[in-house]
């Protein structure tokens, strides 16, 4: 795995018009698995996530220089990326111009119309389940389960208090059991 | 019928009687009996004794522990010794245990293994593929959307090339090279005039589609064998650069060579 500079040297870096490029590529190199895994496990399909992905991406460029540090980058990142992910939901929601139930289900179809689909295995009902939730508690779910963020972290990435993050994980999992084990 | 009928009072009462009413009442009422009715005018407001509210908790209690002590001397006797025993310091450091609890971060595993032990289980495989190569060419692509001339110059060694290429024969097929290589080779059998190339450029349709199909070894090849007696210096000083497409131009406009022939003037170029 190769090593990456210190988010403090690539943001010195970043300010540089000379270095300004190399900064960039350090930081999409850095963050672009992690950042992707949380995008695609929302939107499901590998070229909405690449969308998506680079759209966020476009948008660190130009907003990077007046980012405050007054939170950690991969917050920041996190932030966006998840924000990006959510609104282009919303968007395909209005296109297909759908109710809510239907719309998660095309979620769900879009998973099940993938390569390796086994409605048996866990691991794929574990997919279905997750899409089941409200966007925005899929975001929490996925946080947590998957990248193991800390609720503190994730109050800044979601912008939502502490207390009601616990909640919202909390019912998701219970939510999520309950759909494996009568599924 | 009814309805057509004037509302008219036919009852009539004497004068003052609303006025005097109520003194007649009480009047009445006082003459009938009852020392109640009698008092409520003439005694003044009940007094308190002063202090009495202040002491009323205390007095109460004390009864209702007369009371006990009167019920069992027996629970009397006994109900100060405590039996239980808390462990030494559990006081002093009880704020600080309570405020570390509050505020404690569980890590996600712990937390998951104790609310759902199923899903804690669940093994971790990730059921979504990725095109192979998809996260070498990622930071490439996106800055590419970010800076489109640098990044194409600097990332795509290939279209570079082909840019570079495609300037270079867009030179050769105006003649000005082929000026370079008319006038100072020593290859005197040549037997095609100056405005030759020009003209057989001229005669292609659309000649950047028709460059698109000739590889770039095929024109690297074409310009080390036609290339080599130019004297670099003359020929740059009969190249009129402002005129040439630049290198922007090919990166926006498909059809930059093609517009360039069709202004080049044969006549310009012969000597």
């Amino acid at each position: 795995m190769a090593t990456h500079l210190d988010d403090k040297e690539l943001l010195l870096q970043f300010a540089e018009p000379a270095t300004k490029e190399r900064a960039f590529t350090a930081i999409i190199k850095k963050y672009q698995e992690k950042l992707y895994w949380h995008i695609r496990r929302m939107v499901i399909e590998h070229e909405d996530a690449n969308d998506v992905l680079q759209n966020m991406f476009i948008k660190v460029w130009k907003g990077l220089e007046n980012f405050r540090e007054d939170s950690q980058l991969y917050t920041w990142l996190y932030r966006i990326a998840t924000n990006e992910s959510l609104t282009f939901i919303e968007q395909q929601k209005k296109r297909a111009s759908v109710s809510l139930g239907d719309v998660e289900n095309g979620l769900s179809n879009k998973l099940k119309a993938s390569e390796h689909f086994d409605a048996n295995k866990l691991e794929w009902k574990l997919q279905i389940a997750i899409q089941q939730l409200p966007e925005k508690q899929r975001a929490v779910f996925t946080l947590r389960y998957y990248d193991e963020m800390p609720y503190e972290e994730m109050s800044r990435v979601l912008e939502t208090s502490e207390g009601a993050l616990k909640a919202s994980y909390h019912h998701a999992v219970k939510k999520i059991e309950e759909f494996i084990l009568n599924n | 019928m009814v309805a057509a009928i004037e509302k008219r009072n036919v009852f009539t009462v004497p004068n003052g009687y609303f006025e005097s009413l109520s003194d007649a009442v009480l009047m009445n009422l006082q003459q009938e009996g009852g020392t109640l009715i009698n008092t409520i005018n003439t005694q003044p407001a009940m007094d308190v004794p002063q202090g009495y509210f202040d002491s009323l908790a205390d007095s109460i209690l004390n009864k209702i522990k007369a009371q006990g002590e009167e019920l069992s001397p027996l629970l009397k006797s006994i109900q100060q010794q405590n039996v239980f025993t808390v462990p030494r310091g559990y006081f002093e450091s009880l704020a600080d245990n309570i405020l570390a609890k509050a505020t404690i971060q569980v890590d996600a595993s712990t937390e998951l293994s104790v609310l759902s032990p199923m899903l804690y289980s669940v093994q971790n495989e990730n059921v979504f593929t990725v095109p192979q190569g998809y996260f070498e060419t990622l930071s490439n692509s996106i800055l590419r959307k970010v800076e489109p001339y640098q990044a194409k110059v600097v990332s795509m060694k290939k279209r570079t090339t082909s840019i570079v290429l495609k300037y270079a024969i867009a030179a050769v097929f105006t003649g000005v090279m082929a000026l370079g290589v008319y006038k100072f080779t020593n290859n005197n059998s040549s037997s095609v005039e100056l405005p030759g190339y020009v003209a057989e450029g001229k005669k292609i349709k659309n000649l950047d589609a028709e460059l698109a199909n000739i590889s770039n070894d095929d024109i690297i090849k074409y310009l080390q064998t036609n290339g080599d007696n130019i004297d670099a210096q003359t020929v740059a000083s009969n190249l009129n650069a402002e005129e040439l497409p630049t290198q922007e131009d090919y990166l926006t406009d498909d059809k930059a060579l093609d517009k360039y022939l069709d202004n080049v003037d044969l006549n310009d170029l012969k000597n």
